[in-house]
C-alpha cells in the first residue's frame, strides 16, 4: 500500500490530497480488481492482496496503454487551467531550466532504474495459474504464456520453475529443428508424470520449410499424447506466427499486463525508494514537473506540478517494462556536481535526478542507406525467432550472407539491433520504432 | 468594302485586366498541378501500404479539380456569361472538336471517366493490350505503367471504351500472384500440397494473414499445381514470385517429385 501511494499526486493541499486519496483507492482497486479478474475468470476466488506491478492476466485482457482524444482533451484542459493558476501567483516560482545537466554516473543509474524482476514476475505467475494448478488438467494440457520482447518473460518462467521443481526443457538446436528431429519430444514424456516448463518455444521452430514440423508435432500431440501438464513460454511474434503454422486447438493464453503510467510508477518508486533511501527526485529538466511524486511535507501547503513523461513513455512502449526501463536510463540526467556517494542512514538530503523532456528523448531510426525491405525482412525475421545466430540468418532469408551482415552492421550503428552471444536480436530502444515501422509495412505483428 | 474580322458577338473583347487576370488564373492552377504531381508522389513514396495509394490517389482528382476551377473562372471573362451564349458556345467547340480532335478528346473524356470510375489508380497493377505494370502516371490525356522491365508505356484512356483492363490489386495493397508447378503425375498430391504450402507460408515476403491456395489440375502430360499467395507490398511481386520458385523447386526435388518437361519435348519432336 506504501507503494501504491506514490500513484497519485496532485498537490499538497486539502481538497487536492482528498480528490488524491479518492484517485489512489480507485487506483489500488483497479489493481485488485485486475489481480481479481484473472482468478476469478478461472473460478478461483483467493484473491492477492500485494499490490505489485507485475500480473499476469489472459492474454485477451491484455490492455496497451493508450492516448485516447479523451485522455488529450482532458490532459490539455488540465494544462489549461495550471498555467491559469500559475499566473494567479498561486504557484511556486518560475522555474528557470537546468544547464550543463550530465550523463548519470554508473553508480547512480544502478539505484535509478530499475531491473525486471523475476521473482515477483514469477509470483504474479504463480497468482495467475493457480487455478489452472489446482483443477484437473485434462482438458489444458498446457498453457502458454506470451511474452513481448524485453519483457523478461522467459526469465520469469526459469524463476517459477526452479522454484516448484518442475522440469526444465531446454530448447533443440536449429540443426534438430531443420532435421525434423521428432525424438526430440520424448524429453516431454516422463514415467513418473512430472510436469515440464519449456521456456522458449519460439526456439522450437524456423520459418524454412523444414523447420514446422516440430512444433506441430508438439500440438498435435499435447492433446493426445498424454504428457504430463506444462507451461510454454512463448515470444508474442513467434505466437503471432505459430497461429498460421497450426490451426488446430491452442493452449490458453496468458502475458504480463501492460505497465502503464501507474504500474510504471509504482515500479520506479519501489525499486528505487523501496530500500529506505527516500533520496532521489525525479524532475523534467526544462519545467520542474515531478516525475515521480515528491516526499511532501503534510503541512507544505504548495503544489506540485506533474510530469506527463512516463504517460508518453507507457504509451510510445505498448507497456513493455524492458523497453520502458531502458528508455528510463536514457533520460536521466544530473548536474556536474551530484553527490554520487550515498548518504548515511540518518541522511534525508534528496538529490534531484533529471529527466528529459519526452520530446527531447532521442529514438533510433530506420536507416536510409539500405533498401528498406531488406531491413524489415531481417527485423521481422528477428523478432519472429526472438533473435538468431549468424549462421542460421542466410537459410533463412533470400539474401546473401555479405548483405545480411552488412545489414546488421548497419542496423546495429542506428541502435535497432544489438549482438550478443552470436545472437542477434532487436534492441530494447529499437523496439517500439522496428514494430512501428514493420506494422506501417503491412507485416505480421503481434498482439501486444 | 471592310476586311476586318468580327469576334461573335457572345465573345467579350478583352482588356489588359481580363487578359492578366487569365494569365493569373491559368499560371495558378498550372503551378498547382504540377506542385500536386510532383509532391505527392514524393509524399506516397515515403508512406507504404494503403496510405502510400491513398496519396497517389489524390494526384488526378488535384489535378480535375484545378482544371474545372480554372474554366470556371476564365469562361465568365471570355464569354457573356449567358444560356444562349453557353450553347452557341458548346456547339461551335463540339463541332471542331468532332471532327478535328476526335481521339484527342475521347481520350480526355476517358480520363475524366476513369477519375470516377476507377479502372486504375495510381500505383496499381494493370494489363491493358498485353502491357502489364505499376501506374505511375495518369494524365489528362494517357496513362503511364512501368514495366517489370523499366519500360514506361502510355497508353490512351481511349482504350478503356474498347480494351479489357486488368487490375491485379484495384487500389489495396493486395495483388495475388500465382506460381506454376509442372509435376510428373506419379507423386503424392496431399504431400505435394503440403509443401507448396509451407513454402508459401515460410517466404519472407508473404502475407501470410491473406489465404495460401493451391489448385491443382492434371494435365495429359502431368500435373499442374498453382500456388497462389499474396506478397506483403505489390512491388515485392516478382521477387515473392522468385522466392516461391526457387525455394518450391528445391523442396520437392528433395523429396524426389520429377518435374515434367513433356510439352516442350514433344514440341522439339513436331519441329524436328
Amino acid at each position: 500500500m506504501v507503494r501504491a501511494a506514490h500513484l497519485i499526486y496532485t498537490g499538497g493541499k486539502d481538497a487536492t490530497r482528498c480528490m488524491g486519496q479518492v484517485k489512489r483507492r480507485r487506483a489500488v482497486s483497479q489493481t485488485r480488481h485486475n489481480q481479481e479478474r484473472c482468478l476469478l475468470s478461472e473460478e478461483n476466488s483467493a484473491p492477492t492482496t500485494t499490490e505489485t506491478p507485475w500480473q499476469y492476466v489472459r492474454s485477451s485482457d491484455f490492455a496497451a496503454p493508450s492516448g485516447t482524444v479523451q485522455q488529450t482533451v482532458r490532459t490539455g484542459l488540465t494544462g489549461f487551467w495550471e498555467s491559469l493558476r500559475r499566473r494567479d501567483g498561486d504557484d511556486e516560482s518560475v522555474f528557470e531550466p537546468i544547464d550543463n545537466l550530465h550523463a548519470l554516473p554508473e553508480l547512480l543509474l544502478r539505484r535509478t532504474v530499475p531491473l525486471l524482476d523475476d521473482a515477483a514476475a514469477g509470483n504474479a505467475l504463480r497468482a495467475c495459474l493457480q487455478p489452472w494448478l489446482d483443477r484437473d488438467n485434462d482438458e489444458q494440457p498446457a498453457v502458454v504464456v506470451l511474452g513481448p520482447p524485453h519483457t523478461g518473460g522467459q526469465e520469469a518462467l526459469r524463476a517459477w520453475q526452479a522454484e516448484r521443481g518442475w522440469r526444465l526443457i531446454e530448447p533443440p538446436t536449429p540443426e534438430q529443428i531443420l532435421a525434423q528431429d521428432l525424438d526430440w519430444l520424448e524429453a516431454l514424456a516422463d514415467s513418473d508424470g512430472r510436469p515440464w516448463v519449456l521456456p522458449a518455444l519460439e526456439k522450437l521452430y524456423l520459418r524454412h520449410t523444414s523447420g514446422l514440423a516440430l512444433v506441430r508435432t508438439l500440438f498435435d500431440r499435447l492433446w493426445r499424447h498424454g504428457y504430463p501438464h506444462g507451461v510454454i513460454g512463448c515470444d508474442s511474434w513467434a505466437w503471432s506466427y505459430l497461429r498460421y503454422v497450426w490451426q488446430g486447438r491452442m493452449p490458453q493464453t496468458y502475458a504480463l499486463q501492460a505497465f502503464d503510467r501507474e504500474r510504471l510508477a509504482m515500479w520506479i518508486a519501489g525499486s528505487v525508494q523501496g530500500g529506505g533511501r527516500k533520496r532521489f527526485v525525479f524532475r523534467q529538466a526544462d519545467d520542474g514537473a515531478y516525475v515521480l511524486p515528491p516526499d511532501l511535507e503534510p503541512d507544505a501547503g504548495k503544489t506540485h506540478k506533474s510530469s506527463r513523461f512516463l504517460e508518453e513513455l507507457a504509451v510510445y512502449s505498448h507497456g513493455n517494462p524492458g523497453v520502458s526501463a531502458t528508455i528510463w536510463r536514457q533520460s536521466l540526467q544530473a548536474e556536474a556536481d551530484i553527490q554520487v556517494e550515498p548518504p548515511d542512514e540518518e541522511s534525508t538530503a534528496q538529490v534531484t535526478i533529471w529527466v528529459t523532456p519526452w520530446e527531447r528523448v532521442k529514438h533510433p531510426v530506420l536507416p536510409s542507406t539500405l533498401p528498406r525491405r531488406e531491413m524489415t525482412m531481417v527485423l521481422h525475421t528477428l523478432l519472429l525467432h526472438g533473435g538468431l545466430s549468424t549462421e542460421i540468418l542466410p537459410q533463412l532469408l533470400p539474401l546473401s550472407t555479405n548483405e545480411i551482415m552488412q545489414t546488421m552492421v548497419t542496423l546495429q550503428s542506428a541502435g535497432l539491433v544489438d549482438a550478443g552471444d552470436d545472437c542477434w536480436r532487436v534492441s530494447a530502444l529499437g523496439y517500439p520504432v522496428v514494430r512501428q515501422v514493420l506494422k506501417e509495412d503491412g507485416y505480421l505483428i503481434d498482439s501486444f | 468594302m471592310d476586311l476586318s474580322v468580327s469576334l461573335p458577338e457572345f465573345i467579350k473583347p478583352l482588356d489588359q485586366g481580363a487578359l492578366l487576370e487569365i494569365i493569373l488564373i491559368v499560371g495558378v492552377a498550372v503551378a498547382v498541378v504540377v506542385i500536386s504531381q510532383h509532391l505527392l508522389p514524393w509524399l506516397a513514396e515515403r508512406l507504404h501500404g494503403r496510405n502510400r495509394l491513398y496519396v497517389l490517389a489524390t494526384v488526378p482528382v488535384v489535378r480535375l479539380v484545378a482544371l474545372v476551377v480554372a474554366l470556371w473562372l476564365i469562361v465568365p471573362l471570355v464569354i457573356e456569361p449567358s444560356f444562349e451564349n453557353f450553347v452557341a458556345l458548346l456547339g461551335a467547340l463540339g463541332i471542331m472538336l468532332g471532327f478535328a480532335l476526335k481521339d484527342y478528346v475521347s481520350s480526355l473524356v476517358a480520363g475524366i471517366v476513369a477519375l470516377y470510375e476507377m479502372p486504375y489508380r495510381l500505383g496499381d497493377w494493370i494489363e491493358i493490350d498485353g502491357a502489364y505494370g505499376e501506374v505511375r502516371r495518369i494524365g489528362m490525356r494517357t496513362v503511364d505503367i512501368m514495366t517489370p522491365d523499366a519500360t514506361t508505356v502510355s497508353i490512351p484512356h481511349l482504350k478503356m471504351w474498347t480494351s479489357a483492363i486488368y487490375n491485379g490489386n484495384d487500389g489495396s495493397p493486395l495483388l495475388m500472384c500465382v506460381v506454376n508447378f509442372f509435376l510428373q503425375p506419379d507423386h503424392d498430391g496431399r504431400y505435394v500440397k503440403q509443401v507448396l504450402h509451407d513454402v508459401a507460408l515460410t517466404s519472407v515476403y508473404v502475407r501470410i494473414d491473406e489465404p495460401v491456395i493451391i489448385v491443382a489440375s492434371e494435365l495429359p502430360w502431368g500435373t499442374k499445381y498453382q500456388l497462389k499467395a499474396y506478397p506483403i507490398d505489390a512491388r515485392d511481386q516478382f521477387d515473392f514470385t522468385t522466392d516461391l520458385t526457387l525455394r518450391g523447386k528445391e523442396q520437392l526435388a528433395q523429396h524426389g517429385i520429377a518435374f515434367a518437361a513433356a510439352p516442350a519435348i514433344a514440341d522439339a519432336r513436331v519441329a524436328l
